[in-house]
Parts: structure tokens; sequence; C-alpha cells
């Protein structure tokens, strides 16, 4: 049987949520283990102290507020997953790319730190209408991440930009420095291409003058203005 | 080994759980240190006196899963514990072909824990003699 476009994008609409939302489980995961390590030691402490040990007032408070500060990250995650999970029944009507925009950098930061990527962004101060599904957004910030990524390789800066254009709102992704022996990651470009196709976006990507490598996703301004061109 | 000899290497780029870990381990008596990356794992076992090194797979590079192979080709009779996440003992697994001792999931308990590096430093001990 031959997959149709519409299997293969929720094929990949699925892998999407399941790397996202392993990803964030993972990283809740740390927080639940760095908490146990905390109360742990809050415990071998008062233990020792039953003993006869004396005990620090001052160094117990100090571990308590370490325990806060891990279940406030932790908060962070499970609205950051709660925001994600509900992405997908959000239907209809704009999406504010700017939000989107932040909420994927935000969720895409473990994978930038596993490779050694600092990310940074220059956003709008106000919402940026995107007459786009909030899934598919945030899978588009994604994917463009990922490329930007792949191209880049480790050790390296990006800038993420989102900005209104007379065209229709742009997503823009730019390395901070020159880069060389930059080849695209085949499957992961051709992720990406479908999913801008899709959207009647126009995507764009390769060194620019310097050696710079820069990735631009052109959006439309309506859902039937659509451009649909790729390439790079 | 008894556990006052023990000298634990703690390898997790969480640094409030390296930290936190570490003086639990050495309430108990273990000579226990951390670092949080592979880098500074493999320079601290360079350095040597590591009876057992516990290592968190997903770290950036090097991983936990390089930093076992170096364990495994330079100085085999370091002990490697791996620790993972749930859902990733496919690494785990990986982990074990390469020569790790054992493997546990993070949250652990400390008790299970320290016995889990006593049995790996032993049955490297036994190997060293054989």
């Amino acid at each position: 049987m031959t997959d149709t476009p519409d299997t293969a994008g929720r094929d990949r609409g699925c892998a999407f949520f399941g790397t996202v939302t392993a990803g964030l489980s993972h990283e809740l995961n740390n927080v639940f283990a760095t908490i146990n390590e905390l109360s742990g030691l809050l415990g071998d402490l008062a233990a020792a102290g039953q003993r006869g040990r004396p005990m620090d007032p001052q160094r117990l408070e100090s571990i308590s507020h370490r325990i806060s500060v891990q279940v406030e990250r932790g908060q962070h995650q499970t609205k950051r997953l709660n925001r994600f999970a509900h992405s997908v029944d959000e239907r209809g009507g704009h999406t504010d790319l700017n939000t989107v925009s932040q909420e994927a950098l935000a969720l895409f930061e473990r994978v930038a730190r596993l490779r050694k990527v600092e990310l940074e962004s220059v956003l709008p101060d106000g919402p940026l209408p995107t007459p786009t599904e909030p899934f598919e957004l945030y899978q588009l910030v994604w994917r463009s991440l990922e490329v930007a990524v792949g191209i880049v390789g480790e050790k390296s800066q990006l800038e993420l930009q989102a900005r209104p254009t007379a065209d229709g709102p742009e997503l823009r992704i730019a390395s901070g420095h020159p880069v060389s022996n930059a080849a695209p990651p085949t499957e992961l470009v051709s992720a990406l291409q479908e999913l801008v196709a899709k959207l009647g976006g126009q995507l764009s990507f390769g060194p620019k003058p310097g050696g710079m490598f820069c990735l631009t996703v052109l959006l439309p301004k309506s859902p039937t203005s659509g451009m649909g061109e790729v390439g790079p | 080994m008894s556990v006052d000899q023990l000298r634990v290497l703690v390898v997790d780029d969480e640094q409030e759980l390296v930290d936190a870990l570490v003086e639990r381990l050495q309430l108990r008596g273990i000579e226990a240190e951390g670092v949080t990356t592979g880098s500074a794992a493999l320079a601290r076992l360079e350095a040597g006196g590591v009876d057992v090194v516990l290592l968190d797979v997903k770290m950036p590079a090097p991983g936990g899963l390089d930093v076992l192979r170096k364990v495994s080709e330079r100085w085999p009779n370091v002990a490697a514990v791996l620790v993972t996440g749930h859902g990733s003992t496919q690494d785990a697994e990986t982990g074990m072909r390469l020569g790790a001792s054992e493997y546990i999931m993070k949250p652990f308990d400390i008790d299970a824990l320290v016995g889990t590096m006593l049995k790996a430093a032993d049955a490297k001990g036994a190997q060293s003699r054989d």
C-alpha cells in the first residue's frame, strides 16, 4: 500500500507529537529525580541530626529553597506540555506566530542543548496572526529549527526571528557565524518542504554572503493566498 | 568491598542532582565527587582513583555512551553504571553491550543505588583478580 500525502503528513505529525512529548517527559523526569535527591538529602540530614550531628537551619532552608526552584521548573514544563497538547484540538482562525515561536523554542531547548547550539530569538512585542492551525505552526517552527541545527552543526548559535512583512508573516532562522560544508539533512528538509507546501508558504534556505546560513519561511496572509513554493 | 572503600564519580548534566547525590553518598561514607560533562568525566577518570562511574546516558557530546566506550577501552577496571530516564531502555541495552555493569532508571532509591554500585565494583574487582 502506498502512503498518500495526507497519510504521510499525519504520520509525521504523530511522530512529531511523540518526539516533543517524549522530550518533555524526559525533562520532567529529571525534575522529579532532582527533587527526589534533594528531599532525600533533607531526610539524610534529619536522620544524622537524630544521631547527634548538629543541624544547620540555614542549610536546611537552602535545600528547601532548591526544592521549590525545581517544583517551579516542573510547573513551567507541565504548563508548556499542556499548551502543546491542546494545540492539536484547537482549530480554525488564526494562530499567533509570536507565541508559538516562543513555545516551540522552549520545547526545542533540550535538543539544542544536546547539540550544543545556543538559541536566541527576536520576536515582535505583539501578536503575529497567521492563518495556520496551532499544531502545524508548532511543527513548522520545530522542523525549521531541526533543519537549521542539522546544517550549522554543533557549537553554533542560531537566531530565530518572527516578523510581519508586506507579503505575510515570516519566520527566519539565521546563524551568527559563517557555516562551512553545510550539507542539508535530506529527510528533515523534505519533511519541512512538505509542511511549508501544505501551509501554502514559501521556503528558502542556504548560505548567504559571508558564509552565514539563513532559513526563511514566508507564510500566506490568508489561507487562500498560499504561494506553495519551496526551494533552497 | 565495603561502602566506605567505594570511590564514585557521578556524571550528569543536571547540576542540582549531581550536588545532592554526591552529598548523600558522602553522608554514607562513600568517597564521591561529581561532574556535569562527559569531557570533565574523562579528565577525572584520567587522574585515577575511581571504582565506579555513574553515568547519565543523555548528555551533550561526549554523551554517556561515548564516555562508556572510553571507560571500556582505557579503564577496564572501572565499573560503569548507566542512568537513564524512563523509556530509554534501548540506550541502556546498548550500554550493557558496550560493557556497562548495570543500568538504573531515574529517580532512584539511594540504598538500591549504593547496592548496585557495590555489586558492580566487586564484580570488576573479581574480574581484575581473575
